[in-house]
């Protein structure tokens, strides 16, 4: 038996290799920047490499999902033993190509965009996209959850190390400590409901999950669920995204928000069978569906167009759990590759096009095919990530909209969600990206690079089909679908016709009027959104506030310390230093005076006794000494013997 | 020589600890200018650490009996014997204590008052300490147990802060009734079974059940009073909420390696001590307790949390952690499952390192600071931006605090996966217990790190604040490396635990 699967030690060591990399740029990155860059580019092609070699293997295998375990904490057969172990399957594969795609594009923008960093912080940021990239392939490689988790784990790590940046200034510390403790508690709760999962279970492992339905089950679900889902910045951890930060926007975005929503994305969908087992699906799509509709009406509210991006993009993601609820896993992964491709290009076109901005104000010049382009970009980019027909979203959001059909209600609520959606994701891009007046001297390579990750964001390149072929039979399929590999169910799937076309119109249609109204509205009557926090200045506050959930956090924390700091006054200073001190000086000074007292009294009596006692004596002594009682003394004596010789004589 | 391998840990800081208390005064008084005290500490110290090593791989992982087995008899006549032993029980905090010990001294090197003193009394405790944790025989345990405690009065009466005397004599008051109490309790122990024994080899499996004993005219239970004796002897020394008082003044008075001394060695022991004797001695009283124990465990869980909260110096919120995981580690000894109690055991181990790790990196903020507190009563930082000026400062702390917290890859995740895991059994109220105590955690330690590492830097800490030198590089790299080592690859540490847990659990009905 070999030690290690030869596709586990190719990942295994693109993984590692990644990390030293990480951190390595972090204690000898910095100038040149262009050296931490090259390391960068380095270990992104370690991830090709690796990406290469075990799809490779894959394909040799007929794309047959293979998994190698290991025990790490117990041995492996053990139950509520922790296994780790990697997996080579499509899905995961497919996401780790992605990543190597946003990390190539933003290599580039770094070296365009990126100039200027101090010395210090020079290598931070790669190794945050290095760390970022390792834990998204970890978390996508994991054969078991648990190394999952740990792919999460550096993913946020990444994210840390990229918001650095701003370290020095009190407003951006307390945003790297909120955004570290708010993924700390999603972690805190991942591993409790993996842990209460795996108690009494067999080892808990991807490739099959193997859950029997119990009390335990569901609150592990639930725990496991809940702590993934706070890794997406959703409803109601909106807080940090609604914070102002000065970090450049395509760093943040990569690192905290769209690598570390893959990262948790992986688990959530692979555990797809397991929740719909445990009956979990319809609470999480329900609260899903909440948490787009408050994040995208937040997004509405926000006048920074960074806050409002940030919003859009946690909309998305939730829109993905929503999707692994209603529909399942396929359509979920459709929308998070769609979504991360699409959100990745538009924070890129967005910081070209601030870039542009900032060069028209210093030096103005008629606008020009570069900026045409950032701005086609910027058009497609939100296209892309709203489930505009052509790209990969649409494919998702099509299946969504089929499950959607056979409940009204659902349905209703679903379709106003999505509009509010699109409406606001064109709004943040007309009013705040779109607009440029200046041309630009950045170079072609930094502006048509974010290209490349639109047109990895086609359905064409997933599904191999022009029409999105969601169901077998589609006639036009070019090539074989990556998406019919990731999810072999997909083939088997025949939904009814009616339903199907129904789904769709609906959701064009939807997604039509959105973004006619969205971009009309941007562009015509931007003084509306300006007017809007004042004409509603209460609710506006409230909303950009977080809906209140800061606030009451607070006042809880308030609470808590409050509590802590009275048992400690009570206890520790009440009690242990002052009361039980005096209580025993007390006790112990009252104790030996009534002693002493006792002590002092018993002397007394005894002296006075053996004073009397001596007093006796010595008085008897002195009669007999002096006087007639001598002689007395001596004639009874002389008696006594006399009498007692006539006794004895007798 | 194998053979006797931890008398040979026991007597070679001793005879350290003696070289410290004869070697003649040097003429030059500052420490900076060398002595061969401190060279001749290091080595003992040293020494026996390595020792320890060679222990453990003379040790086989697949036996669940004591191993390295030595046996003197001592005071005959009344079965006291020089009774040495490891098991899975025991070796991980045999190992703690080989880490521990050379890096205090390490970290007292450039001590300028007294540092012969010192370093003779942190021989003494190593010494003491591994003579606890080793000890089979249950007078010669308690004679080890009670000498720890002298020490540290002379640490913390001479080397503390302003209220040292104060702080020193309540250590002392609570070391010396937490003693009586234990011996109390092995008097009666040795005077109830016939022929008298102290060997808790010869007590194992509950010989105790079914003595009684004459008390005021009622006869009561030997193994019911003798196993409340020591929860009260051990719940004054872990520290156990609400007896903890002593502890957290002890914190503010105490330097900080003499408070890692007491919350990163004194507590785990304890808490074995409270192991050992109570899963060998008493498993039929510890299955009647084990709720209590969990409750116990849960209070002082929430209450270290809670009181955590509120704390602005790093000292004190060290404190109320140890208090803290001091209850997550009761929840695992109740849980009466392999799962709660090996992951008790490896949280001594982590928590150890995590709590040492904590109070070296304190103790040299508030060294070159001038103060350790971190954060103001009205909230605003009196530090800040250590992580700019001294980045291995703040990577070492967020190692530890990573750990403290669980994160994957680190000690403290694999005990608290195990602790979890175990919990669970007792009831799935404790795990969510766990979980928003482990919340709490995450918030006073981000905020920790956010008020003293990142931000600007503070007027107060004069915006110098050197990066650490050779020799703090060199005793940070052990503690990092454990926690690391510890959390990627323990199954060589759960492979040596598992065996004696299983066998001490087979006992219990």
């Amino acid at each position: 038996m070999t030690l290690i699967s030869s596709f586990a030690l190719h990942a295994l060591g693109g993984v590692c290799a990644l990390v030293i990399l990480g951190v390595a740029l972090l204690m000898w990155g910095g100038r040149p920047v262009s050296r931490s860059l090259i390391l960068l580019a380095a270990g992104i092609l370690i991830l090709i490499v690796a990406n290469a070699a075990l799809w490779s293997g894959l394909s040799e295998h007929s794309y047959q999902v293979e998994s190698w375990i290991r025990g790490w904490i117990g041995p492996r057969d053990e139950s509520t033993s922790i296994t780790v172990g990697f997996m080579r399957d499509a899905q995961g594969l497919a996401v780790s190509w992605a990543t190597a795609v946003i990390a190539s594009v933003f290599l580039v923008l770094e070296s365009v965009l990126g100039a200027g960093a101090d010395s210090k912080a020079g290598g931070r940021f790669p190794a945050a996209m290095a760390f970022a990239c390792a834990g998204v392939a970890l978390s996508w490689w994991s054969a078991t959850p648990w190394l999952s988790v740990c792919g999460i784990v550096l993913t946020i790590l990444g994210g840390f190390i990229a918001l650095c940046e701003g370290w020095m200034h009190p407003a951006e510390a307390s945003l790297a400590a909120r955004y570290a403790s708010e993924r700390a508690w999603g972690l805190v709760a991942s591993v409790a409901g993996l842990c209460v999962l795996a108690s009494g279970q067999s080892p808990l492992g991807f490739a099959p999950i193997v859950i029997e339905p119990s009390f335990s089950a569901t609150l592990g679900a639930t725990l496991l669920f809940l702590g993934l889902y706070i890794q997406l910045h959703p409803f109601p951890f909106l807080g940090w995204q609604l914070t102002q930060s000065s970090l450049r926007l395509w760093r943040r975005a990569t690192t905290t928000q769209l690598f570390l929503g893959w990262a948790a994305v992986s688990t959530l969908i692979r555990f797809d069978d397991a929740f719909r087992k445990l009956g979990i699906s319809p609470a999480v799509g329900s609260f899903a569906l909440l948490s787009t509709f408050l994040t995208s009406f937040a997004g509405l509210f926000v006048g920074d167009w960074r806050i409002s991006f940030g919003l859009w993009i946690a909309s998305g993601f939730s829109w993905s759990v929503a999707a692994l609820a209603y529909s399942g896993a396929a359509s979920s992964w459709a929308i998070v590759i769609g979504l991360g491709l699409a959100g990745a290009a538009l924070a890129a076109f967005g910081s070209l096009s601030e870039s542009i901005r900032a060069e028209g104000k210093k030096s103005p010049k008629p606008i020009d095919p570069k900026a045409r382009a950032v701005q086609i970009g910027v058009f497609a980019s939100i296209a892309a990530g709203t489930g505009g027909i052509g790209f990969f979203t649409f494919s998702g959001f099509a299946q969504l909209s089929h499950a959607w059909m056979s409940e009204p209600v659902l349905a209703v609520a679903g379709f106003s969600c999505f509009a509010l959606y699109v409406f606001q994701a064109w709004k943040t891009g007309f009013q705040s990206i779109f607009r440029l007046s200046s041309g630009s001297r950045l170079p072609w390579a930094a502006v048509l690079s974010p290209y490349f990750l639109l047109v990895s964001g086609l359905g064409l390149v997933w599904t191999g089909s022009l029409v999105e072929g969601i169901h077998s039979g589609a006639e036009d399929r070019w090539f074989r679908s990556i998406w019919s590999l990731s999810f072999p169910a997909l083939s088997n799937n025949s939904p009814e016709e009616t339903s199907l076309v129904l789904g769709w119109s609906a959701l064009l249609g939807v997604w039509t009027v959105s973004t006619l109204l969205g971009i009309f509205l941007a562009v015509t009557r931007p003084q509306y959104w300006e007017a809007l926090p004042h004409r509603w200045p209460r609710m506006s506050r409230w909303v950009v506030g977080g809906y209140g959930v800061d606030y009451t956090v607070s006042r809880l924390k308030v609470g808590l310390r409050v509590t802590g700091d009275a048992s400690v006054r009570l206890l520790d200073v009440a009690v242990w230093k002052m009361g039980i001190p005096r209580l025993l000086t007390a006790l112990i000074q009252r104790t030996t005076r009534y002693a002493n007292l006792m002590d002092a009294a018993l002397a007394n009596t005894l002296n006075q006794s053996m004073g009397r006692g001596v007093d006796y004596a010595s008085r008897g002594l002195q009669l007999i000494q002096g006087g007639d009682v001598q002689w007395y003394l001596f004639y009874a004596l002389g008696a006594g013997l006399a009498l007692m010789a006539y006794f004895v004589k007798n | 020589m194998t053979q006797h391998l931890i008398t040979f840990m026991i007597v070679l800081p001793l005879i350290g600890a003696l070289f410290q208390a004869l070697l003649p005064q040097s003429r030059e008084v500052d420490a900076s200018r060398g002595g061969v005290s401190r060279w001749v500490a290091l080595a003992a110290s040293v020494g026996s650490s390595l020792f320890t090593v060679a222990l453990l791989f003379s040790m086989n992982s697949q036996s669940p009996d004591l191993q390295n087995v030595e046996i003197l008899p001592w005071v005959g006549s009344y079965a006291i014997s020089y009774e040495l032993g490891v098991d899975g029980l025991n070796v991980l905090l045999v190992l703690l204590v080989g880490l521990i010990f050379p890096l205090l001294i390490a970290e007292e090197w450039e001590q300028k008052v007294g540092s012969r003193g010192m370093h003779g009394l942190f021989l003494l405790l190593q010494s003491a300490f591994v003579g606890a944790l080793c000890a089979q025989d249950l007078f010669l345990q308690f004679f080890f147990w009670s000498l720890s405690s002298l020490p540290f009065y002379f640490l913390v009466s001479i080397w503390g802060g302003k209220g040292r005397e104060t702080a020193a004599f309540r250590l002392a008051v609570a070391s010396s009734l937490g003693n009586a109490l234990l011996f109390a309790a092995l008097v009666l122990i040795y005077y109830s079974v016939d022929p008298h024994s102290f060997s808790i080899r010869e007590l194992a499996g509950g010989k105790l059940g079914g003595k009684v004993f004459p008390l005021f005219g009622q006869e009561l239970p030997v193994h019911s009073v003798a196993f409340g004796l020591i929860c009260a002897s051990l719940a004054l020394r872990a520290p156990i909420w609400p007896l903890h008082g002593w502890f957290t003044e002890t914190a503010e008075e105490a330097s900080p390696s003499v408070f890692v001394a007491l919350s990163a060695v004194s507590v785990p022991v304890a808490t074995y001590i409270f192991i050992r004797l109570g899963y060998s001695l008493f498993p039929e009283t510890i299955v009647t307790a084990a709720g209590a124990i969990v409750v116990v465990g849960a209070i002082n869980l929430v209450m270290g949390g809670i009181c955590a909260l509120g704390q602005t110096s790093l000292s004190s919120l060290m404190a109320f952690i140890c208090l803290s995981q001091v209850g997550l580690m009761l929840i695992g000894i109740g849980s009466l499952n392999s799962a709660g109690v090996v992951g008790a055991v490896y949280q001594q181990l982590s928590l150890g390192l995590g709590l040492a790790g904590f109070g070296l990196f304190s103790g040299l903020i508030a060294e070159r600071t001038g103060q350790s507190n971190f954060i103001s009563n009205d909230g605003t930082s009196r530090l800040g931006g250590v992580a700019t000026q001294a980045p291995m400062i703040a990577l070492v702390a967020g190692v530890v605090v990573a750990s403290l917290l669980g994160f994957p890859g680190l000690g403290g995740f694999v005990s608290g996966a195990l602790l979890t895991l175990g919990s669970y059994s007792v009831s799935p109220a404790v795990v969510l217990l766990i979980v928003g105590s482990l919340l709490l955690s995450t918030y006073y330690l981000f905020n920790m790190y956010r008020s003293v590492f990142l931000g600007p830097i503070s007027a107060e800490g004069n915006g110098r604040f050197p990066e650490l030198n050779l020799r703090e590089k060199a005793y940070f790299v052990p503690i990092l490396g454990g926690l690391v080592a510890f959390g990627v690859y323990p199954k060589p540490w759960l492979d040596l635990v598992k065996p004696t847990i299983l066998t001490l659990l087979s006992t219990l009905k």
